[in-house]
């Protein structure tokens, strides 16, 4: 089975692309594809979608189509589905980098 | 409710090029004209947010920018000059404002909106647009909106990127519930080009302009995604978080009032 993902903002810079075609066993739920992309994009994609104990970001926003879903929802995938991944963005600023918390 | 102000011969000349939109119309302008907005940051999209609704005759702009002009502001910050890199923000907004609208009241705020200013600022206006860079102010301004139950129009910004939403407290999933922390990574000073802030921006000012003259749909429980990379505009629906901290007391408070 093969999904898209898309994805937005911060996500894209750490894959370097913005979309991507990814093939999936026949059942696969949505925490399988989220887990199957942090081991296919090692280095900054696994900390953007979990936490160090291995659970989901809680402001990791992830749409099926054009309908938001949980990420942990075991919501099983079907061929030609578009997933869009988004963490958040801020509006206009200056200044030195600065970590987030 | 106070009643609308009538529009002077001089507000309607100024205003004669969209008092004719479908659903607007004389009565539109009007409540444009008694309406108040405060935006949090007059940099890069609160530049453009402020300046369109100067343009479409609001009546009264709150505007909350501490800090004073850099030269790296300037690929985006359309309210500000080159003569006045150093001196403060907020106040070349207004010089600027005031120039091209005389008729618009003005109160201008050098500070950004902090803990001890938010409750006074959101409770001067009708509505609230948000263009912070930092989530500790968005979340912020977030939780006093929610609280005060004004509506909330929050926009932001990330390369080629943008985002927009508009909140309706008790109506619509508030900022906590799309996002109840700051993301892992941030970085304050993130790539931006000018024209991807000002173009959000202007949605941003539209959903004011909407929401405050009762025209059009409001992005009401919807965030738009606008990646200008590949001009791609998509508007997805979000949903609130029965465990929100910011908002579930409202709509607790909805239910047991509709019951």
């Amino acid at each position: 089975m093969m999904v898209v993902v898309r994805y937005m903002a911060q996500l894209r810079l750490a894959v370097g692309t913005g979309s991507e075609s990814v093939t999936l066993p026949e059942g696969a739920v949505l925490p399988d594809l989220l887990r199957q992309l942090g081991r296919a994009h090692p280095g900054l994609l696994p900390r953007l979608l979990f936490d160090a104990r291995g659970e989901l970001q809680p402001s990791l926003l992830v749409f099926v189509g054009d309908s938001q879903v949980s990420p942990s929802e075991p919501r099983p995938l079907r061929e030609g589905e578009v997933i869009t991944l988004l963490t958040p963005i801020a509006g206009g600023g200056h200044g030195a980098v600065t970590p987030a918390h | 409710m106070e009643p609308l102000p009538p529009l002077t011969e001089e507000e309607r000349e100024r205003s004669r090029w969209q008092l004719s939109v479908e659903g607007f119309g004389e009565e539109g302008q009007r409540r444009l004209r008694g309406a108040s907005v405060l935006i949090s940051r007059c940099g890069g999209v609160g530049s453009l947010v402020a300046y369109e609704l100067a343009a479409a005759g609001i009546g009264r702009l709150v505007l909350a920018h501490g800090g004073n002009l850099r030269l790296n502001d300037l690929n985006r910050q359309l309210l500000m000059s080159h003569d006045g890199i150093g001196r403060s923000r907020v106040q070349q907004a207004a010089e600027r404002l005031r120039a091209f609208n005389p008729t618009l009241t003005l109160e201008t705020i050098d500070s950004n909106i902090t803990e001890e200013n938010v409750a006074d600022l959101v409770g001067r206006v009708d509505l609230v647009v948000d263009c912070a860079p930092l989530f500790k102010e968005r979340l912020l301004m977030n939780r006093e909106a929610v609280q005060q139950r004004k509506p909330l129009v929050d926009c932001a910004m990330f390369e080629l990127e943008a985002q927009l939403t508009t909140i309706l407290p008790g109506r619509t999933p508030c900022l906590a519930c799309l996002y109840p922390l700051p993301p892992v990574v941030w970085q304050r000073e993130f790539p931006v080009f000018g024209a991807v802030a000002g173009m959000i921006g202007c949605m941003a000012a539209m959903e004011a302009i909407k929401l405050l003259s009762g025209l059009g749909n409001p992005l009401l429980g919807s965030l738009l995604l606008c990646d200008l990379r590949i001009m791609t505009f998509q508007r997805v629906t979000v949903h609130r978080r029965r465990d929100c901290p910011v908002c579930q007391t409202l709509w607790q408070k909805e239910a047991g009032t509709s019951s």
